[in-house]
C-alpha cells in the first residue's frame, strides 16, 4: 500500500474566531480523482492555495509524498495581452522549480513543452503570443505549464471557467487520462458535469468532508453542511444521484 | 555639431550619458511596461524631489539625495503592496505628491542662491558632468549582468508572479531589487529628459518596441535602441534651439510611435 501522494493533519488557516479553514484533515490517495466543492468563501481556492505554498497555514501539517513538483492550474486571472511572451514560453516556465534560476533550457525542456503542447492539441500555437489566444486555448496552455514537470499531483482551481462547453468535455476526456498515472484535485462550482469523471468528492465549508465516492445526494451535501446548487447537464452521463432522489 | 562634439566636453558628456541611459531605461523600462508599474515609476520619480531637495538644503550631492530618497520609496510602496490591502495607488499618489513639496519647501528653505529648478525639472542634458556619467556607467553595468543572467525569472515574474511563486522562486526578493533598480535608472537618468519628463524614455520606447516584437529579449534591444536614438535628438534640439531636452526627446518619440502605429496596422491589413 503506497502511502497518500498528499496528507494533510488538523490545517488552520486563518486566525480568530473564524478561520477559513478550521483544522482539516484529508488525504488523496496516488490514483484518486477529487472533485473539490463548496459554497464560495467555503475555502475551495485557500486549500489549493496553501498546499502549493501560496499561503502560510496557521497550524497544521502537509505532508507531500512525492519528489516532483505540483502541477497548478490557478483559477483563471486576466493576464496582459500585449505582454511579449510566446506560448511555448509559458509553458517552460512550469519547469522553472526543477531547472533553477540560472539554468538555462536545454533542448530536452523544449521537447518536453512540445510533447506536452502536443497532448493537450494545442501544438500549432506553440510560436503564438499567448495573449492572442481564446480563453479556452489558454486554459490548455496552462495545462501544459502545469504538466511539463510530469507532477504526480496536479491540482486545478475552476479550470472550466471563461470556457465554452466543448472544451469542457474534452478537457475533463483530458483529465481522465491523466488520472491513470497521476492524482488530480479539481475544484469546481458545478459538480453536474464533472461528476462522471472524479472519484471521490471533498465538501468543503470551513471543514472538510471526503466523500469516497462520486455518488453524493442532496442530503449528504446538507450533512456535510456543504450547501451547493446540484444541475445536470442534459448531455452529461448520469452516473450522480442528485436532487430527485429518494432516501 | 559633429565637430563641436570634440570640441566641447560637455557636449561628448552629453552624448556618452545619452548612450548609458539608453541602455538603462530601455531594459528597465520593459520591466516597468511589462509590469504595469508606470504609475508607480511616475511616483518614485517625483517623490526624488524630496530627496534632491534635502540634500541641497543639506549641502550633499543632490542626485544622490534623491538616489536614497527614492530607493527608499521604492522599497516602501512595494513593501506596503505585497504586505497590506492598502490601496497602491493612493500610496502612490501620497508620495508623489509629498516628495514634490518636501523638495521645494527644502530648496526654498536653503540660503542663497537657487538651483535652477528647470533643469531639474524638465531636463538639461548638456549639462551632465563626468560624475553623473560615472553613476550611470556603473548602474548601466550592473543592469546588464542582472538582467543578462536573470533573463528567465524576470521575464516569467513580469508575465504570471504568484505562479511562480508556488516554484520556490525568491520573486519578493527579485522585485525588491527590481523596483530599486528601476528608482535608480529614474534618478540617474533625471538631467537627461527631467523629473517630470523622464517617465517618457522609460514608456515609449517600450510601447514602441512592443509593437514589433513577441520576444521579450528583443523588446530590450529595441527599447534601448529608440531611447538612445531618442536622447541623441534630445540633445540636437538643446543644442541647435535651446529647449529642454526632455520637451525634444517626448515629441520625437511619440512621432515615432504615431508611425510605428500606423505602420502595424498597413501591415496587418496586408497581411491579415
Amino acid at each position: 500500500m503506497q502511502n497518500p501522494v498528499i496528507d494533510i493533519q488538523n490545517l488552520v488557516v486563518g486566525y480568530g474566531d473564524a478561520p477559513i479553514l478550521n483544522g482539516i484533515s484529508f488525504q488523496v490517495e496516488h490514483n484518486d480523482f477529487v472533485g473539490i466543492v463548496g459554497p464560495n468563501g467555503g475555502g475551495k481556492t485557500t486549500l489549493l492555495k496553501v498546499i502549493v505554498g501560496l499561503l502560510k497555514p496557521e497550524s497544521g501539517r502537509i505532508t507531500l509524498n512525492t519528489d516532483k513538483p505540483l502541477g497548478y492550474l490557478p483559477q483563471m486571472n486576466h493576464h496582459d495581452d500585449h505582454f511579449p511572451i510566446l506560448v511555448n514560453e509559458v509553458v517552460l516556465s512550469g519547469l522553472f522549480g526543477q531547472r533553477g534560476i540560472l539554468s538555462r533550457y536545454r533542448k530536452a525542456d523544449h521537447e518536453l513543452v512540445d510533447y506536452w503542447l502536443n497532448y493537450a492539441g494545442v501544438a500549432h500555437l506553440a510560436k503564438k503570443r499567448f495573449g492572442t489566444l481564446s480563453g479556452g486555448q489558454r486554459q490548455r496552455v496552462l495545462l501544459c505549464r502545469a504538466l511539463v514537470s510530469d507532477p504526480d499531483l496536479l491540482i486545478l482551481d475552476e479550470p472550466n471557467t471563461f470556457v465554452d462547453n466543448r472544451f469542457e468535455g474534452e478537457l475533463y476526456e483530458l483529465l481522465r487520462q491523466l488520472n491513470e498515472t497521476r492524482a488530480i484535485m479539481v475544484v469546481t462550482h458545478d459538480l453536474g458535469t464533472i461528476s462522471s469523471y472524479v472519484k471521490s468528492i471533498a465538501c468543503v465549508n470551513r471543514d472538510l468532508h471526503h466523500h469516497k465516492s462520486n455518488i453524493i445526494t442532496t442530503k449528504q451535501l446538507e450533512a456535510y453542511n456543504c450547501p451547493i446548487q446540484l444541475i445536470t447537464h442534459g448531455k452529461v452521463p448520469h452516473t450522480v444521484l442528485l436532487n430527485h432522489t429518494k432516501p | 555639431m559633429i565637430e563641436a562634439l570634440f570640441e566641447y566636453r560637455f557636449l561628448m558628456n552629453a552624448v556618452i550619458a545619452s548612450v548609458l541611459a539608453g541602455i538603462v531605461c530601455g531594459i528597465v523600462g520593459t520591466y516597468i511596461v511589462t509590469n504595469r508599474i508606470v504609475f508607480l515609476s511616475g511616483g518614485i520619480t517625483h517623490a526624488s524631489f524630496g530627496g534632491l531637495g534635502i540634500a541641497w538644503f543639506l549641502g550633499l550631492n543632490p542626485i544622490l539625495g534623491a538616489a536614497v530618497f527614492s530607493v527608499m520609496t521604492a522599497l516602501g510602496i512595494e513593501f506596503l503592496t505585497d504586505k497590506t490591502q492598502i490601496r497602491n495607488d493612493s500610496v502612490i499618489g501620497i508620495w508623489w505628491s509629498l516628495g514634490m513639496a518636501i523638495g521645494i519647501i527644502f530648496i526654498y528653505l536653503t540660503p542663497g542662491y537657487t538651483p535652477n529648478l528647470m533643469s531639474y525639472l524638465f531636463g538639461s542634458i548638456l549639462s551632465i558632468e563626468q560624475f553623473d556619467l560615472i553613476l550611470l556607467g556603473i548602474l548601466a553595468i550592473f543592469t546588464i549582468l542582472f538582467f543578462g543572467l536573470f533573463y528567465r525569472p524576470i521575464q516569467f515574474i513580469s508575465f504570471d508572479a504568484e505562479y511562480l511563486k508556488t516554484h520556490r522562486i525568491p520573486v519578493t526578493l527579485f522585485k525588491y531589487i527590481l523596483i530599486s533598480l528601476v528608482a535608480l535608472t529614474i534618478v540617474f537618468s533625471i538631467k537627461i529628459a527631467g523629473i517630470i519628463l523622464i517617465i517618457s524614455l522609460l514608456t515609449l520606447p517600450q510601447a514602441i518596441a512592443n509593437l514589433m516584437t513577441n520576444n521579450y529579449r528583443l523588446m530590450m534591444v529595441y527599447s534601448v535602441l529608440f531611447a538612445i536614438g531618442a536622447s541623441l535628438i534630445g540633445i540636437a534640439a538643446s543644442w541647435y534651439i535651446n529647449i529642454p531636452s526632455g520637451a525634444a526627446i517626448i515629441f520625437a518619440l511619440v512621432v515615432v510611435f504615431g508611425l510605428a502605429k500606423i505602420a502595424t496596422l498597413i501591415f496587418k491589413r496586408i497581411q491579415p
